[in-house]
């Protein structure tokens, strides 16, 4: 069974890197992004912290993706840039949600992934959760580049996100990140 | 009470959650320096406790160690940390993200005592894809500049390579032996039988990217456009990561029979292609980034001889070297700025005065001193035990023309009329070499690995030929050298010879076209 999650899984990815490259908007890549990741729920064992990971990280996306909707009037990240210099708030909790999705490290989605990998030794399952990995980490390269880093855009008026935006962000983000360094303690 | 060494790692993150909420330019500094001090502390404490009882202290839940290879690297870094901290105090005052900068430092040293402290596989994989990603910030830290972002994503590239081969070698240990505690991955690997072939090259792939080990070094010199402070600290402390981690892992590699071998060749592959293009490197900072890629394929190449020891010695006294020297980069630069004349250091004046300045006295000095430090090698040649065994002499012997060949290719440089000052400084610094080994190599080979040590040398599995060939190699490449920059003064046919040297020149001006190949990679030229 779980051979063919993962065959499914490995199809699913190719397929996502292929249209990562030409998508500039959001949405499309969180639909990718949920299509690529989803079957790991059917072959990891801790499915509750999985879980947990899977839809703190697409809340805080979700939320993110809102407040620039509203904000901006787009769903498009090309023309926002530079959000690191002009709007700090705003650039923790995209460098964030984009750790999160990347799978790095003290997150909970490092955390469960990771350990399932160095619990299952070399099989077709390694190889599904490696070439995803590689597609999670080329969204969170694609973005930093196009959002996060270059000179802020002159013609855009940039807003911090306001206080209720904060209090969910947070939540989201500190949820993902106290379960993440539970579990490693509980190793 | 020991435990409280295990606080180590966390006070870094400590300090970048109380920057977070403090806004004065002038408190973040210090309360960095003086969280900074308290780990220097602690690192002292676990040293002492270190020679006290002679074991390692392991936290209750397994995660986390103190040895001996931690007490010595903790207090190296704990003390780099608070240079780097001091001189960005006012080095960074006026960038923007000052608050930002001190995080991402503090982030950054905390994934390196993680490293270093690390007993489960899970956290150590932690740690090392925390580098990566801290110093990918760090380095595009002046994130509206295109070069610095885009070197920063190549730099990344190359790094998650890295994190790729790293995750491998863990994943096939922990298959393999059904733990994933280093303490206990230890004593297995001292006391079975095992073929961890393919784990331990993995793992020498992981640690030759991180040590900017060619081909997988061009990250480095190019990556000197973020601030100073972090040039210094990429130089002096990331890029040994590859070392600490292939010490960490040492035992593994008694049950291997290539793996060693293949990080003796790549390392002596990247000393001499390193150092001859650092010699070529039009600017300063680039100069120094692959003298530290040469640096590094010695000390790599220390590993691949089975020296592992000698490695952490040579990357801790190259860190303290090459921080100090990018730290005192601005500052020659400025110089040189009024003064276009090198600046005249005492040895400059010693050796390579173009008037042969030297007064009687100080030819004496030099004279004894040499004489002595030369017999002095010859009797630790002749009578010493140590240092006939494990092929330890001969692996100095390769190091000394190393330094030598590395000289030599200095006629680049310099004209003839120092030939005598460079063969002077040559002879000298072979006799440090085996001066400083002898006392301290040694040393340190016994309290990091007690008698295991020579369990490592052999493991090298090195045959005499072969290092005998390296040595007849450098050899002859250094008087090859020699030979050319001398004809190419004297010899009639002097013009053919300089349109030779001047093509060598170029390709090593260019790189080996090396850089123009990985900027078409990442489509950016």
């Amino acid at each position: 069974m779980d051979i063919y999650v993962s065959l499914l899984g490995i199809t699913l990815v190719v397929f996502s890197i292929f249209s990562l490259y030409k998508s500039y908007s959001f949405i499309r890549v969180l639909v990718l992004y949920v299509l690529a990741n989803s079957p790991v729920f059917f072959i990891i064992n801790e499915k509750m912290y999985y879980g947990l990971s899977f839809f703190t990280t697409v809340g805080l996306y979700l939320v993110i993706v809102e407040f620039i909707k509203k904000t901006y009037k787009t769903d498009v990240f090309l023309g926002i840039e530079g959000l690191v210099l002009s709007s700090p708030k705003l650039s923790i909790f995209v460098r964030i949600v984009l750790l999160m999705m990347a799978n790095f490290p003290p997150f909970l989605n490092f955390s469960v992934v990771f350990n399932y990998l160095l619990n299952i030794g070399l099989s077709i399952n390694t190889i599904y959760i490696l070439t995803l990995l590689l597609f999670n980490f080329m969204i969170f390269s694609k973005m930093t580049n196009k959002i996060l880093f270059g000179k802020p855009n002159k013609n855009l008026i940039y807003k911090e996100p306001d206080m209720k935006y904060i209090i969910l962000m947070s939540f989201l983000s500190l949820t993902n990140l106290i379960l993440g360094i539970l579990y490693l303690l509980s190793l | 009470m020991s435990s409280v060494v295990f606080l180590i790692p966390f006070i870094p993150i400590v300090i970048a959650a109380l920057i977070l909420f403090i806004d004065s330019k002038k408190v973040i500094p210090k309360i960095s320096i003086f969280f900074s001090l308290i780990i220097v502390g602690l690192s002292i404490y676990g040293t002492y406790q270190q020679f006290k009882t002679n074991q390692p202290i392991i936290s209750e839940n397994l995660l986390l160690s103190f040895d001996r290879l931690s007490s010595i690297l903790t207090l190296y870094v704990a003390i780099l940390g608070i240079v780097i901290r001091k001189y960005s105090t006012k080095y960074m005052w006026d960038e923007i993200g000052y608050k930002r900068f001190f995080i991402l430092l503090n982030f950054i040293f905390s994934s390196i005592y993680f490293l270093l402290m690390a007993n489960h596989l899970l956290l150590t994989v932690m740690a090392w894809i925390a580098l990566s990603l801290s110093l990918y910030y760090l380095i595009s830290f002046r994130s509206d500049s295109k070069s610095a972002t885009y070197f920063g994503s190549i730099t990344l590239w190359i790094h998650r390579l890295g994190d790729l081969l790293f995750v491998l070698a863990m994943i096939m240990i922990v298959s393999k032996h059904k733990t994933p505690y280093l303490s206990e991955l230890k004593n297995i690997w001292l006391n079975g039988n095992f073929d961890l072939e393919y784990s331990a090259i993995l793992l020498v792939l992981a640690a030759m990217v991180k040590s900017a080990i060619i081909p997988f070094h061009i990250w480095l010199p190019y990556t000197s456009e973020g601030p100073t402070p972090v040039s210094a600290l990429m130089h002096a402390g990331i890029v040994n990561v590859g070392g600490i981690i292939l010490n960490k892992f040492a035992y593994i590699f008694i049950h291997t029979e290539y793996a060693l071998n293949l990080a003796f060749i790549f390392g002596l592959i990247t000393a001499i292609i390193g150092s001859l293009i650092m010699l070529t490197m039009p600017d300063v900072k680039r100069a120094l980034g692959y003298s530290t890629v040469g640096q590094m394929g010695y000390m790599i190449m220390e590993v691949g001889v089975g020296a592992f020891s000698l490695a952490i010695y040579h990357l801790m006294v190259h860190g303290i070297f090459k921080a100090t020297l990018f730290l005192e980069s601005g500052n020659v630069i400025h110089q040189a700025r009024k003064e276009p004349n090198i600046t005249k250091s005492v040895s400059y004046k010693i050796f390579l005065e173009e008037e042969n300045k030297f007064n009687k006295n100080l030819n004496l000095v030099i004279i004894a001193l040499t004489t002595a430090l030369v017999l002095y090698t010859v009797i630790e040649f002749l009578l010493k035990q140590d240092l006939s065994n494990y092929y330890a002499a001969l692996i100095f012997l390769a190091f000394g023309w190393l330094a030598s060949f590395q000289l030599f290719s200095t006629f680049f440089k310099v004209s003839k009329i120092q030939s005598l000052g460079i063969i002077l400084s040559l002879i000298i610094s072979f006799s440090i070499i085996v001066l400083i080994y002898s006392f301290l190599g040694l040393a340190f080979e016994k309290y990091l690995y007690g008698d295991n040590y020579k369990r490592l040398f052999e493991a090298a599995n090195l045959s005499f030929g072969l290092i005998a060939l390296a040595v007849v190699f450098l050899l002859f490449s250094a008087v090859f050298m020699w030979f050319l920059s001398y004809y190419s003064t004297f010899s009639e046919n002097g013009e053919k010879i300089k349109r030779l040297i001047s093509k060598i020149y170029k390709l090593l001006y260019e790189e080996l076209y090396y850089r123009k190949f990985i900027l078409k990679l990442f489509k950016m030229d």
